[in-house]
């Protein structure tokens, strides 16, 4: 499912990450690949942009590139 | 023969202390500049260690080295093409996974890295466990623990520098356990951190259970849902009454220093020209201009500190929503932000917007963010106008008119002008920190000196410039009683002439005059109006050591909905000719200027109008 349909604190790991190549590149070079477990920490006061907790950092990414990104529950 | 010099290139993601541990190392010798070509600060420093003179270049924080932004592109040709004599790898090992990302593709590059683990202090106080050998053994290079903010392994640092040049220490190179060549970014990607991955495995031991963090906390309240934007409100609310309230004192101070610089040349030298030129020409206008120093200051030294802390992210991140509803990028919102201290650098930091609608439009609505050099025109008419107790929030709703107005305008451009898609919104929330006062005092006198220089020289210049506009031709004896010396000028002509445009908006010809010189940089308003009210009142006040403001509020043009359009023309209308020319270098076409140009000037005009058409009403 798309990391979008994460609740808050919900852990999840990386199935996939398939979209436009800027998007994708971006946030492979930022440590989002296949196989790496992530947490969805908050969405932003107004809703998008999500924050998300990966390789014990935290990174934010809007809703429409969070789309681009496949995870499986853990 | 040997040389004796070395060049050392630090290379790291982006806060990962680099900046710091570079102050740490070089102290106040550094230099700022540009990459030729691309306008991306170049930050170089020297320094002298047992035999050898080290250049170390500041490389722009970057996550990867892939051709994605310039700041990619510099770090990347830096390293090939000037092939550094150390590579120093600043790594935060706080986060040592995604630091270690980068260093695999400097591995790549075969670069003589070093690496130093900085944040050690940090790494220690979490309870991580780093295997320090092995993961040399692992990377095939030197790692050398640091801490830049409490100066920790600085010494073994340069020691491990020099040895590398010496060739005492030999880098071992090829370590990688994947295909460096393959072609599929994706799938390099991945084995880049499948190879990270394994080294963390074997070298890194975290605490069992997780801890939380302080910035785990500071963020469940700070960007919580309910808190967030109140927040933000409170801080940018907070930055600007700390501006205007720190600032007050010391900005008398320097008010009352130069009264006296004037009185004392008044009393040294004879009246006449030479008199008039350094009393009413320079000293009016640079000390009119550098007596608002302490409030740039502060405000140079408020936007550093939320940089430093890691709020100024946490700030994109609660705005992005919006920021994105009228066609623009969280990150836009940096450049902005950085417009309230001076366009220039906000222009140029408009580069970090890879999407050229985006950055185009970003660039267009930047004038809006009202900078340092507008804060002393709205300082003036605001302490002339209104009382003490809500001059803050006076001062506030200029700043926030102008983020309104830049808002509404970036929503026209994107609209009509440049359509197209938005760059992505992926960006880190660093973890909070306490900058240390070094490296915010550093950041500020960086600034500063910009700032002073600017003073020294533009506006000397314009200073003389409108001293003698202002008065030649003299005015013949036969005409005395009939003008005013001002009136007879040079600038008297000039601001008669355009008069008829600005009427309407309640200006006189001197206030005309102001706006001309003030296109040089925004400061002159200020001592324009200074020059011209001195000159103009020399002979019928006799109170010499009248403020400036003082003077404004007595003449009758000055009601107060000519104040207030004054203050939005001052405002919305082009920045000063250093901002207008790096605009024109960095959006590259003039056709863009030119609508720069077109719609700073009519906006300022039309909201200018409509303030005091509606403003009248009431006062």
């Amino acid at each position: 499912m798309p990391l979008t349909k994460l609740e808050p604190r919900q852990r999840a790991r990386i199935v996939a990450v398939d979209g436009p190549r800027d998007i994708v590149s971006r946030m492979v070079d930022m440590g989002v690949v296949k196989g790496v477990t992530l947490e969805l920490v908050r969405k932003a006061p107004l809703g998008d942009p999500l924050e998300i907790k990966i390789h014990r950092f935290l990174l934010s990414l809007r809703r429409e590139e969070a789309r681009a990104i496949t995870v499986e529950t853990l | 023969m040997k040389s004796r010099h070395i060049l050392v290139a630090l290379a790291g993601n982006p806060n990962c202390g680099k900046t710091s541990l570079f102050n740490s190392l070089v102290g106040a010798h550094l230099k700022v500049g540009n990459y030729p070509g691309v306008t991306i600060e170049k930050t170089e420093g020297r320094l002298k260690y047992q035999k050898y003179s080290l250049t170390l270049v500041d490389l722009p924080g970057t996550y990867s080295l892939s051709p994605y932004s310039p700041e990619e592109i510099i770090t990347r040709d830096f390293i090939i093409k000037e092939k550094p004599d150390v590579v120093l790898n600043v790594v935060d090992g706080t986060n040592l996974e995604r630091n270690l990302y980068l260093t695999t593709q400097l591995m790549e590059l075969g670069a003589n890295m070093l690496i130093a683990l900085n944040m050690y202090d940090e790494v220690l106080q979490q309870g991580t466990k780093i295997d320090i050998k092995q993961l040399q053994r692992i990377l095939g290079c030197h790692i050398v623990p640091t801490s830049a903010t409490r100066q920790k392994g600085l010494d073994r640092l340069l020691e491990h520098i020099v040895k590398i040049y010496e060739k005492k220490i030999l880098i071992a190179k090829n370590k990688l356990s994947y295909d460096p060549l393959e072609t599929d970014t994706q799938k390099l990607a991945e084995g880049r951190y499948a190879f990270i991955n394994g080294a963390a495995q074997e070298t890194v031991q975290y605490l069992n259970k997780p801890i939380t963090s302080m910035t785990d906390w500071v963020d469940a309240v700070v960007i919580n849902r309910a808190l967030g934007i109140p927040i933000f409100l409170l801080v940018m609310w907070a930055m600007f009454q700390l501006t205007f309230k720190l600032g007050e004192a010391p900005m008398v101070w320097l008010d009352t220093l130069f009264g006296w610089l004037s009185g004392l040349v008044s009393s040294l030298l004879p009246a006449g020209l030479l008199n008039s030129l350094i009393v009413d020409g320079i000293i009016a206008g640079v000390g009119g201009v550098l007596s608002f120093v302490p409030n740039i200051l502060l405000l140079f030294l408020g936007i550093s500190f939320l940089e430093a802390t890691g709020y100024m992210a946490r700030a994109a991140f609660v705005v992005d929503r919006l920021m994105h509803k009228i066609g623009l990028h969280g990150r836009s919102f940096i450049p902005m932000l950085t417009g309230f201290g001076c366009s220039v650098p906000a222009f140029l930091a408009c580069r970090t917007l890879k999407n050229p609608a985006d950055r185009i439009t970003t660039m267009l609505i930047i004038p809006f963010m009202s900078c340092g050099a507008k804060l002393p025109v709205h300082l003036l008419l605001i302490g002339a106008f209104f009382p003490a107790a809500i001059a803050g929030n006076i001062l506030f709703g200029v700043y926030f008119f102008g983020i309104i107005f830049a808002l509404f305008s970036a929503f026209i451009f994107k609209k009509f002008l440049f359509r197209g898609e938005s760059e992505p919104f992926v960006m880190e929330l660093p973890p909070y920190r306490l900058p240390s006062l070094k490296y915010l005092l550093i950041q500020m006198f960086i600034k500063a000196q910009l700032y002073i220089k600017k003073a020294g020289t533009t506006i000397l210049f314009v200073s003389v410039l409108v001293w003698a506009l202002t008065t030649f031709p003299s005015l013949p004896e036969h005409y005395e009683g009939n003008f005013s010396p001002i009136e007879y000028s040079l600038a008297g002509r000039i601001g008669k002439a355009v008069e008829p445009v600005i009427k309407p908006l309640g200006f006189d010809w001197k206030i005309g005059i102001a706006l001309i010189t003030g296109v040089a940089a925004k400061e002159v308003v200020v001592s324009t109006l200074g020059t011209i009210y001195a000159l103009d009142e020399a002979d019928l006040d006799d109170d010499d050591a009248l403020a400036l403001k003082d003077r404004i509020s007595r003449d009758p043009i000055f009601t107060l909905p000519t104040a207030l359009a004054l203050l939005v023309f001052v405002l919305l209308y082009v920045p000063c000719l250093a901002a207008t020319v790096v605009f024109h270098k960095e959006a590259g076409a003039l056709k863009y200027t030119l609508i720069y140009f077109g719609y700073t000037c009519g906006a300022a005009w039309l909201a200018a109008f409509l303030i005091q058409r509606l403003s009248s009403l009431f006062f």
